[in-house]
């Protein structure tokens, strides 16, 4: 039974070959790529993909996509490595180290069965390297410093070729020092979409890469010898509110190419409003026999996950990883827990020693952002707020690593629609009269059980029933679907 | 008889000519004393009376002290420095006393004659035969004559000791007082940041008992914070201390009494040196006026001239020249010679040599003087460039830079980069600078106390002690010596 390796062989990968599948017809391929070849390579030779004809280009919010030119059938790009003075969202600026002028590099986007080749010049001060990171290549081709290449110096330009075998969502990024290079910021994406299409066409697509930095609050570049308290933690590089918002119509189909190359972490990336389905990984597509309704799609470092939903539900929607820190920006986590301490005493006995100490954190961190906004408490320049902005009702308490998921009905133009008004209504302070009418007293710690219509007054009785024990009448109705 | 009258004569117009200081040689002092003293010295009860002086002291009590009534209030009140002026008049009176002519010997002598009566008809005594008979007889020294000029000058010469002593400890006491107001200015100053320093880590402490009364912290870091403070209030109390103490000396230098020591009043701060660069070291003009070395100098001019007459003595012993007139058989008779010792045993050899070696050792240690003089003026001036450079560094640099710390300190804790706990530590971090800067300049002035009494005539010896106590900077200091 034919390997990997073979399989490659047979697809005419190796170095100089001409065209797919021109070294091994009728050869075959294995079922490891089945799910991510829409089409046969072998023998096969394939014009280069266009955009919007044979896909529709995806949208790299707050990035780009790199442009090509098609010389003798190949597509030809050209990715340069630099230090970029890049803004991870108004207020915080570093010297990051890109592709192109931008971090984080633009996304690369073929199409099955593309063959592409990739100059990459290093105007960086360290040799570098570029990984295509889960694609199908010949192992000349993978960019690993050392071992499969020799380190692009600085002032050196290198090319890399390969036929993109499969479709999906990938990424490239510095194989040399990576430690380094990655924490500042040398990193892209890259959409592969299919030759043939087996899924139904996506309206809109995003390509998002999760990531984390590390930046002292006033200092202008990533610390890559920060381990595990990374403090900005971005998607496409940006830390919320510098996030672009993610714009589809109402009834579009969706799809998230979402990446990871964060250093340390994995992200569990939620997003509100919406239950989706997980149909590709960096590894091929997952069978529609095994996909499952998801609102959570956990994204490991080193892997791509996509998601698809259709966007039936307008409004604005947040997502973001779901671990809190995640959602913090420049927060030091080695301060003490305040939480409950009454502030009073402390302010007047430290204020005498420094004016403007507030005892802060006492009641969370919640009011950080607006104390800042307002301007009446300082941070260090080029640092961002822990949390993050004024929203349309109130300040949006979340930063970092969200965005936010905009639907709405019957548009054209994909630009920030801004804020959404539900004509549903919202969440609201109650009336006097609601809470005669549903028997609610503020000043009670919790509802009286005979509400839920047990007889019962008390947390248990004789029978040892309680309100939630799951007996008769005693459910709520949260495991309904 | 014919040599006599002309020496007597000489030696008369010699001792006419002595012009002993009517004011005890106080103006002379006070013209010495001019350069180290801010205002004119004064002798309380000659120059001044006891009523005026109670009233300058107190009027100048009733401002803060500065160097100037510091240096005006212990010349006025110190009582030490009054003996001085005492035995500056006692040293008057020697002079007075040594420049005086010896006085001649005189001697009467009366002789009965038995057997030498006569009797009358009526066998009387008559008045021939009464036995009546003597003499008188005046005799003089001829070498206190003879070397009455050496007499003359060596009295000068321990008058001029004398004064230039009297002058040192003028010179000793200013400085003491300086070293002693610089020691208290500075202990105040201190204290006042002592104090801002337990206040902060009482607010430490304070804290963290409110985070263990919310349940946030375990006891062990509340008892933690509640050492560090137990530790920082022993600190303070050893602030208080060396306050109290140094008041007290500064009390004992100016030589206050009981009644006014609890008047003065320490306020303000030390002064910050000038800018301009230090004059070169005005090696000559040091020598010139160095107090000891003048005072060495006139010792040995002194000793020089009494050991011409030592020398002589030591091998003539005494001579004297006698003159007398006698009564005898009522006829008076005239006589007259000249005395002496007869060197046939010792030949004052033993004498001279010890002479020879007394002056050998006074020279010599007048030598030695001079190189040690010349090197604590180095020293001292490298010192006082050196203590100079630290304060300007302090000042110029370690200050400001300090405080722009703490800014960014509480910066930082806007941005939760750190806790409160940090902030206070921060804090006491700026204090313990300021302590520093305080060391510094109480270093400089006590330093370039050192050196001002050193160029103002002041002992080596004194300088050089001042300087090594104080440069432990919160040593005991000045005051001990």
């Amino acid at each position: 039974m034919p390997n990997r390796r073979d399989t490659l062989k047979l697809a005419g990968l190796g170095a100089g070959a001409a065209a797919l599948g021109g070294a091994a017809k009728g050869g075959h391929h294995t079922g490891h790529h089945a799910h991510t070849q829409s089409v046969s390579h072998n023998g096969n030779s394939y014009a280069p993909g266009r955009p919007g004809h044979d896909y529709t280009p995806v949208v790299t919010p707050n990035g780009s996509t790199l442009p090509f030119k098609v010389v003798d059938g190949v597509k030809v790009f050209h990715l340069t490595a630099e230090e970029v003075e890049h803004e991870f969202a108004p207020g915080l600026n570093a010297f990051c180290w890109g592709y192109n002028g931008q971090v984080h590099g633009p996304t690369i986007e073929a199409v099955e069965g593309d063959k592409v080749r990739v100059y990459v010049t290093n105007k960086l001060i360290a040799p570098t390297t570029i990984h295509w990171h889960g694609v199908i290549l010949n192992s000349g081709m993978d960019g690993v410093g050392g071992l499969n290449q020799p380190a692009i110096k600085p002032g050196e330009t290198f090319v890399y070729e390969w036929t993109f075998v499969q479709h999906g969502t990938f990424m490239y990024h510095s194989h040399h020092d990576e430690m380094t290079q990655m924490a500042m910021g040398l990193m892209g994406m890259i959409v592969v979409h299919p030759r043939k299409r087996t899924e139904p066409a996506a309206d809109r697509e995003f390509a998002m890469m999760l990531g984390t930095w590390a930046i002292r609050p006033g200092a202008k570049r990533p610390d890559p010898n920060v381990m595990s308290d990374f403090n900005v933690l971005t998607i496409n590089a940006k830390s919320y509110p510098g996030t672009a918002p993610l714009v589809a119509r109402t009834g579009q189909r969706v799809r998230f190419r979402i990446g990871n190359l964060s250093a340390m972490d994995h992200h569990p990336f939620h997003l509100h409003g919406y239950a989706f389905e997980e149909i590709m990984t960096d590894g091929g597509v997952i069978p529609k026999s095994a996909r499952r309704p998801e609102t959570t799609v956990l994204v490991p470092t080193g892997s791509t996950r996509t998601i698809e939903l259709v966007a039936h539900n307008p409004g604005d929607w947040a997502m973001h990883c779901h671990m809190t820190h995640h959602v913090m920006t420049q927060m030091g986590h080695d301060i003490p827990n305040m939480i409950g301490v009454d502030p009073r005493k402390l302010d007047d006995q430290v204020t005498s020693l420094l004016p403007h100490y507030m005892t802060m954190g006492h009641d969370g961190m919640g009011e950080m952002g607006i104390h800042i906004e307002s301007g009446h408490m300082k941070v260090p320049e080029n640092s961002l707020p822990m949390v993050g902005a004024q929203g349309p009702h109130d300040y949006i308490t979340m930063g970092g690593m969200f965005t936010i998921f905009k639907v709405r009905d019957g548009i054209t133009s994909f630009e920030d629609p801004g804020w959404y008004d539900d004509p549903l209504g919202m969440a609201r302070l109650a009336s006097q009269a609601e809470l005669a009418r549903d028997g609610v007293s503020p000043d009670t710690a919790s509802m009286p059980m005979k509400s839920y219509g047990s007889g019962h007054s008390g947390g248990s009785d004789n029978s040892g029933h309680s309100g939630s024990s799951g007996s008769s009448g005693g459910h709520t109705g949260h495991d309904g679907h | 008889m014919k040599l006599f009258k002309p020496l007597l004569l000489s030696g008369l117009l010699l001792s006419a000519c002595v012009s002993v200081p009517k004011d005890s040689g106080f103006s002379e002092l006070a013209e010495l004393t001019a350069p180290m003293l801010p205002a004119p010295a004064e002798w309380v009860g000659e120059t001044i009376t006891e009523l005026e002086a109670g009233d300058r002291i107190s009027a100048l009590l009733s401002s803060p002290l500065t160097e100037a009534s510091v240096a005006e209030i212990t010349v006025l009140a110190n009582r030490d420095l009054r003996a001085v002026l005492y035995g500056l008049k006692a040293a008057s009176g020697d002079f007075a006393n040594d420049s005086s002519l010896p006085n001649p010997f005189i001697t009467a002598l009366f002789i009965d004659e038995p057997g030498v009566s006569d009797e009358d008809c009526f066998g009387n005594l008559t008045r021939k035969d009464i036995p009546i008979g003597g003499s008188i007889g005046i005799g003089y020294e001829i070498l206190d004559l003879l070397f009455f000029p050496r007499t003359l000058k060596a009295a000068k010469a321990d008058f001029n000791a004398a004064k230039f002593g009297s002058v040192r400890q003028f010179a000793d006491y200013a400085y003491k007082s300086r070293l002693a107001f610089y020691e208290a200015m500075s202990a105040k100053q201190m204290m006042g940041l002592a104090e801002q320093s337990y206040k902060a880590t009482q607010a430490s402490a304070d804290t963290a008992q409110a985070l263990y009364d919310a349940g946030n912290i375990p006891m062990l870091d509340l008892n933690r914070e509640k050492l560090f403070a137990a530790q920082m209030e022993a600190q303070l109390v050893q602030a208080k201390r060396r306050l109290s103490m140094s008041e007290r000396r500064l009390v004992q230098a100016l030589g206050l009494s009981p009644e006014k020591a609890g008047s003065i009043k320490l306020e303000g701060r030390l002064r910050t040196p000038d800018k301009s660069e230090l004059d070169p070291l005005p090696v000559q003009s040091v020598m010139d006026r160095n107090l000891e070395l003048k005072h060495r100098e006139a010792l040995i001019k002194a000793a020089a001239a009494r050991m011409g007459l030592s020398d002589v003595m030591s091998f003539v012993g005494d001579m004297e020249i006698e003159a007398e007139v006698e009564r005898h058989d009522g006829e008076y008779e005239y006589s007259g010679g000249v005395g002496f010792e007869l060197p046939i045993f010792n030949f004052g050899q033993g004498k001279r040599r010890a002479n020879r070696a007394r002056m050998e050792m006074m020279a010599q240690n007048y030598e030695g003087s001079m190189y040690a003089l010349d090197t604590s003026a180095k020293i001292l001036y490298d010192e006082l460039s050196g203590a100079r450079e630290n304060v300007m560094i302090q000042r110029q640099k370690v200050l400001p830079l300090s405080n722009k710390v703490l800014q960014g300190m509480q910066l930082d804790y806007n941005a939760m980069q750190i806790g409160v706990f940090d902030l206070l530590a921060a804090k006491r971090e700026q204090l313990s600078v300021g302590i520093a800067y305080i060391e510094a300049v109480e270093d400089y002035w006590k330093t370039r106390a050192s050196y001002e009494y050193l160029l103002a005539g002041g002992s080596p010896e004194i300088a050089m002690t001042g300087q090594a106590n104080m440069s432990g900077g919160n040593s005991a200091g000045a005051g001990d010596h």
